[in-house]
């Protein structure tokens, strides 16, 4: 017999080792995980859709976030009344100041804000009328 | 002579649309109707029976899609085609998908919504939305604002139907929620076959526990099913509800361990024949947990 067997043995095992490596890498099956669709996030712009809900029609009306006055035209002979605005919503939330005034002689009357950005939870918080005024500071939080 | 009306009544319908849609889901293809009217022409592409789990659009019904300017979807990932659809119907085609408005259930174990939850559908978001009534009147007034803004002539007439169907659907929320009242609160614990209840469950402050995954088709795991059937007894489950159009196996395997009662299947993917109106959906699915759990 020609040769040293335990070389041969060797070589054999190398070049087995040589293939086996990038075999296995072929044949081992791998998941890759598709990445899960995303909930949405809460701070950025939203799509807001913004209702002011009343029991007596107030003689006027005033949302404001900041500068920014919403309900600006809006006729109150009838409620809800309803518009649509970009807010920008950050994790700590954000804040109006609402303001309303009846006629003469009206009842303890109530105002409810109703705030339902696309892709977050409807927000809404009533007050109560203090006289024939009301003026109030409204927070919302989506967390 | 009722066919032949019926008839008629349709080719005027088209006759006298404004403009042409598509939907993808019958449920929505009903909402497009209610706030349309007779100024849109709705394409049912997922007809009533359909699996909206596997639906794709096939070239014949791309070709039935000509000539409309919007496509509806559900959204929530549920349709894994749209880029492909969009490519196939040209940019001039908007597709829309109408639960996007509607804030997402995320399926999570730990969270309040889910008693547990399937391994293999952590992390997904349910894509059955059409379960909420607070978010079907997110979808009605979305899809009154794209109509107007594809048909500005008819942009009143959608914004008032828009309002009407929302009022409506307020009212089948308050009919519902008298009904679950009849339910003990110990007793709001729903066990259904795929996760398909995350929106009814939150909306009516039950726990859900679903045993397969989001698909109909979706296998539960062994160890899970055993999770499942511990919960079942230890929480007192007092039924638990098939659903249409799904296999029933895993469901009868848990009513054979526990002994625990099975409810009326429920409506889950909101496309069986019959049942793809939201008022039918709901009346159907709120008397069945009802009776069952009351």
């Amino acid at each position: 017999m020609r040769g040293y067997p335990p070389i041969h043995l060797l070589v054999l095992m190398l070049a087995f080792g040589a293939m086996a490596v990038p075999l296995v890498n072929l044949t081992t099956a791998r998941t890759v995980a598709a990445a899960a669709p995303r909930a949405e996030q809460v701070a950025g712009m939203h799509k807001t859709h913004l209702a002011l809900r009343f029991a007596h029609a107030p003689k006027s009306i005033s949302l404001k976030m900041g500068e920014r006055e919403f309900f600006r035209e809006s006729a109150l002979n009838a409620s809800p009344i309803e518009t649509q605005a970009e807010l920008a919503i950050p994790t700590d939330g954000i804040e109006f100041i609402l303001s309303a005034e009846w006629p003469d002689g009206t009842p303890d009357t109530a105002l409810t804000l109703e705030v339902e950005p696309d892709g977050l939870d409807t927000k809404t918080e009533t007050r109560w009328s203090i006289g024939t005024t009301l003026t109030e500071v409204i927070s919302f939080q989506w967390k | 002579m009722k066919l032949f009306t019926a008839l008629l009544c349709t080719l005027a319908t088209v006759a006298s649309a404004e403009i042409k849609v598509a939907a993808l889901h019958p449920m929505i293809g009903n909402l497009i109707r209610d706030v349309g009217g007779k100024n849109v022409e709705v394409i049912d592409l997922l007809k009533p029976g359909g699996d909206i789990h596997h639906f794709e659009p096939s070239a014949k019904d791309i070709a039935a899609m000509k000539g409309t300017k919007l496509i509806f979807a559900s959204g929530k990932h549920i349709e894994t085609y749209l880029d492909n659809l969009q490519d196939s119907v040209g940019a001039g085609v908007k597709i829309i998908e109408v639960g996007k408005p509607v804030p997402s259930v995320k399926i999570e174990k730990g969270q309040e919504l889910f008693m547990c939850c399937p391994e293999h559908a952590h992390g997904g978001i349910d894509p059955h939305w059409w379960h909420s009534p607070s978010g079907m009147q997110r979808a009605v007034r979305y899809i009154g604002e794209e109509l107007a803004a594809a048909d500005p002539a008819n942009a009143e007439v959608y914004k008032a139907n828009a309002s009407a169907e929302e009022k409506k659907i307020a009212g089948y929320r308050a009919w519902a929620q008298q009904q679950i009242a009849q339910i003990p609160k110990a007793n709001r614990k729903l066990v259904t076959a795929h996760a398909a209840f995350g929106y009814f469950c939150k909306e009516f402050g039950f726990k859900s526990l679903p045993l397969l995954g989001l698909s109909r088709e979706d296998e539960a795991s062994p160890k899970y099913i055993t999770e499942a059937v511990k919960t079942i007894r230890e929480q007192g489950i007092k039924a638990i509800f098939a659903e249409d159009q799904a296999n029933p196996k895993i469901i009868n395997q848990i009513v054979s361990e526990t002994g625990v009662k099975l409810g009326e299947p429920l409506i889950a993917d909101g496309t069986a024949p019959g049942f793809t109106k939201f008022e039918a959906m709901l009346r159907h699915n709120v008397d069945a947990v009802v009776k069952a759990l009351r």
